[in-house]
């Protein structure tokens, strides 16, 4: 009984420390207007466990553009509803999934660049450990925005999660797809020129090239 | 007068040879006995040089345990008044930019601009909270390749150049430009876990 009421003291004195500490820096920079129009917003995202960083970078971001507030709180409001439809659906169909921030909002900008939420959430069935997939459904978004097709972009990317294709590496594929567009390629002959270049091996229903190490 | 007393007084006792040698073994036993003068320093030193060193005892009252008495009563006032100046402290900035190994969570991660008529360049982004003030970069050769090393956690991050503190300019090496929903765009840098892209 004494223990749990020195933990409810320690806890009543450090958890409005802490829960304080998020929003610190956006009530000290972001004017009575801002704050007014995106505070609703931040503590209905807060309610629904959406990535509040990112919202609140995107509100500070637009303070220090310049933006004004009416502005900043559709855009908010606007990166608040994608990120609710990416929770949603990424929840519905893994409920058991510890689903993180970054992964979220990967999510959420893949599929403003054209790649369903359906196929993102592949990449859940398919990876091989426990690891973020903030990066792999980035450049996954990224590969969809170079003009390779969805279904070619999810079928690189779902390999490159199940294998042993270190992230930095895998990173680098829109890069050299730039590379080989600017030379004149299609995307998915860039794409096919990418995956050579940086020895990723193709995917298994693909024909197998020589396979060196990837990165090597 | 105890027994032991009457049999060493008795005729039984006396004149015997057994008394002779009583008597000489009492002599030898009160017979005062000094130690040589030497004995006693030299005990005395060897003691001295078997007690452990300053530190050596003072590293053993760290180490062994101490029964302690603590009042609930001080020990709660004493928690709460250091729960209350750690809340008190001024908030500091930790500093983002950093060399190879400054940051063991994070990965090293190089922003370079080619300005040769800026005189000052930032990147600022999420990673620095849109601060205006941003990380300055470093022409260091004077050549206008401006350069800064920061460590970032690995994770997917948007951020923006500002020439001479009021241009605004996206990074044209960067893996992506979007659209940053105010009318601008914002450069991606995707850090992942070894590296950079």
């Amino acid at each position: 009984m004494r223990s749990r009421l020195a933990l409810g003291v320690v806890l009543g004195l450090l958890v409005p420390h802490v829960a304080g500490a998020q929003s610190a820096e956006l009530l000290s920079r972001a004017d009575a207007e801002t704050l007014a129009r995106v505070t609703p917003l931040l503590q209905a995202a807060a309610r629904d466990s959406l990535p509040l960083r990112a919202l609140e970078s995107k509100v500070l971001e637009g303070v220090t553009k310049g933006v004004p507030a009416d502005r900043i709180g559709n855009v908010v409001s606007g990166l608040a509803d994608e990120f609710r439809a990416a929770r949603a659906a990424l929840r519905d169909q893994l409920p058991d999934a510890a689903l993180r921030d970054g992964e979220i909002v990967a999510v959420a900008t893949a599929a403003r660049q054209g790649v369903g939420v359906e196929v993102s959430r592949s990449l859940w069935a398919s990876r091989a450990g426990d690891g973020s997939l903030e990066v792999p459904v980035t450049v996954l978004g990224e590969l969809v925005r170079r003009g390779v097709p969805v279904a070619r972009a999810a079928e690189v990317m779902a390999h490159v999660v199940g294998t042993s294709v270190p992230l930095p590496v895998a990173a680098q594929i829109p890069g050299k797809i730039d590379g080989a567009v600017g030379a004149g390629a299609s995307p998915g002959t860039a794409l096919a020129s990418a995956l050579r270049a940086l020895n990723i091996p193709n995917p298994p229903n693909r024909p197998q090239g020589k396979g060196r190490r990837p990165g090597g | 007068m105890t027994k032991r007393d009457e049999f060493f007084d008795s005729d039984e006792f006396s004149g015997s040879g057994e008394e002779r040698r009583t008597r000489e073994l009492l002599a030898t036993l009160r017979r005062d006995v000094s130690a040589p003068s030497e004995l006693r320093s030299a005990v005395m030193r060897e003691i001295s040089s078997a007690r452990p060193p300053v530190w050596a005892r003072a590293v053993s009252w760290w180490i062994q345990p101490h029964p302690v008495q603590v009042r609930p009563a001080f020990a709660g006032l004493a928690l709460a008044a250091v729960i209350a100046v750690v809340a008190l402290l001024p908030r500091t900035e930790r500093p983002v930019v950093g060399t190879a190994g400054t940051d063991a969570v994070g990965v090293v991660t190089r922003f370079v601009l080619v300005a040769p008529e800026a005189s000052s360049v930032t990147v600022t982004g999420d990673f620095a909270s849109w601060n205006q003030q941003g990380i300055e970069l470093q022409d260091l050769r004077g050549t206008g390749i401006w350069t800064t090393d920061v460590s970032l956690p690995p994770g997917v991050y948007q951020y923006t150049f500002i020439v001479d503190g009021t241009e605004w300019r996206t990074d044209p090496t960067a893996v992506s430009q979007v659209d940053d929903g105010f009318g601008r765009a914002n450069s991606v840098v995707i850090v992942s876990p070894e590296g950079a892209a």
